[in-house]
């Protein structure tokens, strides 16, 4: 039997990240809106998963600390807490903490540590709350509890309960034990005593590992509520039969009935709850037919757990009569499949489609029209496959963005900002390595625009500007392109200041007429900032020259657009997927480059004359624009061309255009970009290598970088005039 | 894979359980039991040294011990662990796993 409960473990580690996030965006949304009582429970959902979940693992950090966060959420949304902002300030740093928690799970360290000084004095601020809230509730006891208890118990809020379980299911190669489900009932309140029913055990020779034979009676003394102790065996109990028997009262009818309903002799139980100290016979078994309304409940339950195999629906049914039903989760239409899986998908795609590519340019030359028609739609059916393949890597950016609540409402309150996070075009989609990739810059342009970029409310009045200021991050899809934009309405570059420091710093000679575009480029230098002060959220060295390598790894471009006084705006492109593109091949000499397809506007021959005309400088006029261009011969060094004629690529990127002089074209060919070892990264101008379809290798041409040298040549050109 | 690979009885007829006694060793441990116990007429099982357990290991142990009166063989448990004492307690087991504590 294959059990893999490190595979269960990893998927506990993510959905615990998603509950922690979707528990932080609650808790940030119900800051602004206090009344919206879905919200609430959601959140208390979360937590709640969060904390069964960690049962299941024997995370027992988790469950005690998550215990006191549902327990304050719990009395949050039975209207026995009031919201304030000090309350969901203790949830965020709760919420941070249970997210440390489970980093401290995942790192191996399985050894619980101790509670820290900070997790302590978040519990008491909890229970401080707690406390408060208790005191200005007007009933003590719920209505679910009331119903099944009677009045003298009720006043101590302790009650006692019979919990008795069967699961007979296989629910242990799932990593579900029943050992850490009484450890969490022992949270709960005392348990008095329990005791193994091994009455369904096989012997050895017919076991089977994975099925829980082992049922168990517990005796529990707690003030929860029946609800709440059958919660615990929320992700057990459709294939289950737990029964929770609250023992005060009359309780021998409902005793009664659960021995007939379960599957052992009678005697062996009833031996047990003796044991236990529950006595059936004691109790009177002739009260079976009176109170039938207080009974009226367990009946139900007792009719569900007979027919639990087919009926788990009514099971649950029963147990929620609050209407909430955390264990019942939406379905969804996902499946979660591990990137190496799909990062190999899309390696094995990579190599059919050259394949295929290989294949046709074979039967082309061959001459057969049946073979070239045949696999031309093979080769149509690949690039079908390509794209479905690739998109099955594209996520929403919007999972990036959202993140940035916290960041911004915590930064802002930092530095006693009030800043608006608006988002846009969340749905927009690229690869999940570039969403990735993508966070830590993004992290950065994030602080800098709180910190240094949009000013103190009072300045902002000032100026004349609402007091809020207001930070935008958007993204949307332009041509073969990923464009995400981090704009904020604060005071923008001081062009005078940049122009000063880069002076001081040796990095121009002076400014007299340069562009804006190249004076805001100045920030993207090492070392240098232009903030007056180092303030705990930037400023510290770690600048803009960082985020701009950090975007070109990712074959992307960063550009800046300042209005002192108005705001500014970081704009960041980046290529759909870093996988496959199509690609333009064309020949330098003996060689072979390609240029990403979506990145060429045109395709001009450069006869005799223009040719040599154009020899002795490095830009022709194009329909009357000066076009600056690069020859790859010389670029890459290959000689001289005995060649009368050229061709001229006009490639553009992030708004430039520029032309690359070569000797022939050859056409298109889907490309799957290959790395370049480490020992070419500093290699300029060549973004990685591919494989033809022919076999031979390609270099691909780095066009963003060459745009940027060609640019160079362009203002030179313009300085020169 | 913990030490459970050498898992065999010593010529004292005792079966030594090492490392841990749960779900992910279970398919070892329920072959090398049955192997133990029907290589002769009576087997201590010593858990002395069993590092973890959880119900899917002391489920074995249970099921050793039918197994054990049906085939109408002897079969004792000997120095339980912390571990396995631990949770042997909160499942209310030590009924059905007798261990005998020699000082």
């Amino acid at each position: 039997m294959n059990l893999n409960i490190e595979e269960a473990f990893r998927t506990y580690l993510i959905e615990s990240r998603e509950l922690l996030q979707q528990m932080e965006d609650g808790l940030l949304t119900l800051e602004q809106n206090a009344s919206d009582k879905e919200l609430i429970n959601s959140i208390f959902r979360a937590a709640h998963t969060i904390k069964g979940s960690a049962g299941m693992f024997a995370l027992d950090e988790i469950v005690t600390f998550t215990h006191h966060v549902e327990h304050l959420l719990d009395l949050l949304r039975n209207n026995k807490c009031q919201i304030s902002g000090r309350l969901v300030e203790v949830l965020l740093a709760s919420k941070d903490q249970i997210d440390l928690l489970v980093n401290l799970a995942e790192s191996a360290t399985r050894q619980s540590p101790a509670q820290s000084a900070a997790e302590r004095e978040l519990i008491h601020q909890i229970e401080a709350f707690c406390g408060a809230g208790k005191a200005a509730a007007a009933r003590p006891v719920p209505e679910a509890e009331a119903s099944v208890s009677n009045g003298d118990a009720a006043n101590q809020g302790l009650r006692r309960y019979l919990i008795s379980a069967r699961f007979n299911n296989d629910m242990l190669s799932f990593g579900n034990d029943p050992i850490p489900m009484l450890k969490y009932l022992a949270d709960m309140g005392r348990l008095l005593g329990c005791e193994a029913v091994v009455h369904g055990v096989p012997p050895l020779h017919a076991l089977q590992p994975g099925i829980c034979y082992i049922g168990f009676e517990a005796v529990l003394e707690s003030a929860a509520t029946q609800e709440a102790i059958e919660g615990t065996f929320d992700f057990v109990r459709d294939e289950s039969d737990i029964a929770v028997l609250c023992l005060d009262g009359d309780a021998a009818a409902r005793l009664q009935k659960r021995l007939a309903a379960l599957a052992e002799p009678a005697d062996l139980i009833n031996d047990i709850w003796q044991r236990l100290g529950v006595d059936v016979m004691a109790m009177g078994a002739t009260t079976a037919e009176s109170k039938a309304a207080d009974d009226a409940r367990v009946e139900v339950m007792a009719t569900a757990h007979v027919a639990s195999a087919s009926a788990p629906a009514a099971a649950v049914a029963t147990s929620t009569s609050s209407g909430a039903t955390p264990n019942k989760r939406v379905e969804e239409s996902v499946i979660r499949v591990e990137s190496p899986k799909l990062d190999s998908l899309i390696n094995l795609v990579g190599e059919l489609v050259i394949a295929a590519s290989g294949a046709g340019s074979d039967a082309a030359q061959g001459g057969n029209t049946a073979l070239v028609e045949r696999l031309e739609l093979l080769t149509r059916l690949v690039e079908r496959v390509r794209d479905a393949a690739l998109s099955m890597r594209m996520v929403q950016i919007g999972t990036v963005f959202h993140r940035f609540q916290r960041v911004v409402r915590d930064v802002g309150k930092e530095l006693g900002k009030d800043i608006e996070l608006v988002i846009e075009g969340a749905e927009t989609e690229l690869d999940k390595t570039l969403v990735e990739k993508i966070s830590d810059p993004l992290m950065h342009l994030v602080r800098n625009a709180i910190d240094h970029g949009i000013e103190s409310p009072e300045r902002r009045q000032a100026a004349g500007k609402p007091a809020r200021g207001h930070l935008r991050l958007s993204s949307h899809h332009e041509s073969g392109s990923v464009v995400i934009e981090v704009s904020d309405d604060g005071g923008g570059l001081n062009r005078d200041k940049i122009i000063e420091k880069a002076i001081a710093r040796g990095l121009i000679d002076r400014a007299s007429n340069m562009a804006d575009k190249d004076v805001w480029n100045l920030i993207f230098e090492p070392g240098f900032s232009t903030a007056d002060k180092v303030t705990n959220i930037s400023g510290r060295g770690v600048g803009m020259d960082v985020v701009r390598r950090n975007i070109a790894a990712l074959r992307g471009t960063i550009e800046v657009q300042s209005q002192q006084g108005i705001g500014m705006t970081v704009r960041i492109r980046l290529p759909l997927t870093l996988a496959i593109i199509d690609g333009f091949v064309i020949g330098v000499g003996a060689a072979k480059y390609v240029v990403p397809l979506d990145l060429v506007i045109e395709c001009i021959d450069l006869g005799r004359e223009e040719y040599q005309y154009s020899n002795d400088r490095d830009f022709i006029y194009l329909r009357g624009e000066a076009l600056p261009f690069i020859r790859l011969r010389e670029m890459f060094g290959i000689g001289a061309s005995h060649r009368t004629r050229a061709n001229l690529v006009v490639v553009a990127y992030g708004g430039h255009r520029a032309g690359l002089v070569v000797d022939s074209l050859l056409g298109e060919s889907q490309t799957v970009i290959k790395p370049l070892g480490r020992v070419f990264e500093k290699l300029r101008g060549i973004g990685g290598s591919t494989i033809l379809g022919s076999g031979e290798v390609a270099l691909i041409i780095d066009v963003p970088s060459l745009i940027t040298k060609a640019s160079e040549i362009n203002r030179s050109l313009h300085e020169a005039a | 894979m913990q030490k459970n690979d050498e898992l065999s009885v010593d010529a004292d007829g005792v079966f030594k359980i090492q490392g841990d006694l749960s779900i992910r060793e279970s398919g070892a441990l329920i072959a090398a039991l049955a192997g133990a116990l029907d290589s002769g007429p009576s087997l201590t099982v010593d858990l002395s040294e069993v590092t973890a357990c959880d119900t899917a290991g002391l489920q074995i142990l249970i099921a050793a011990v039918k197994q054990a009166a049906t085939d109408g063989k002897s079969l004792h448990f000997k120095q339980a662990s912390s571990a396995v004492r631990h949770h042997l307690e909160l499942l209310g087991l030590g009924r059905h796993i007798p261990v005998d504590h020699p000082r």
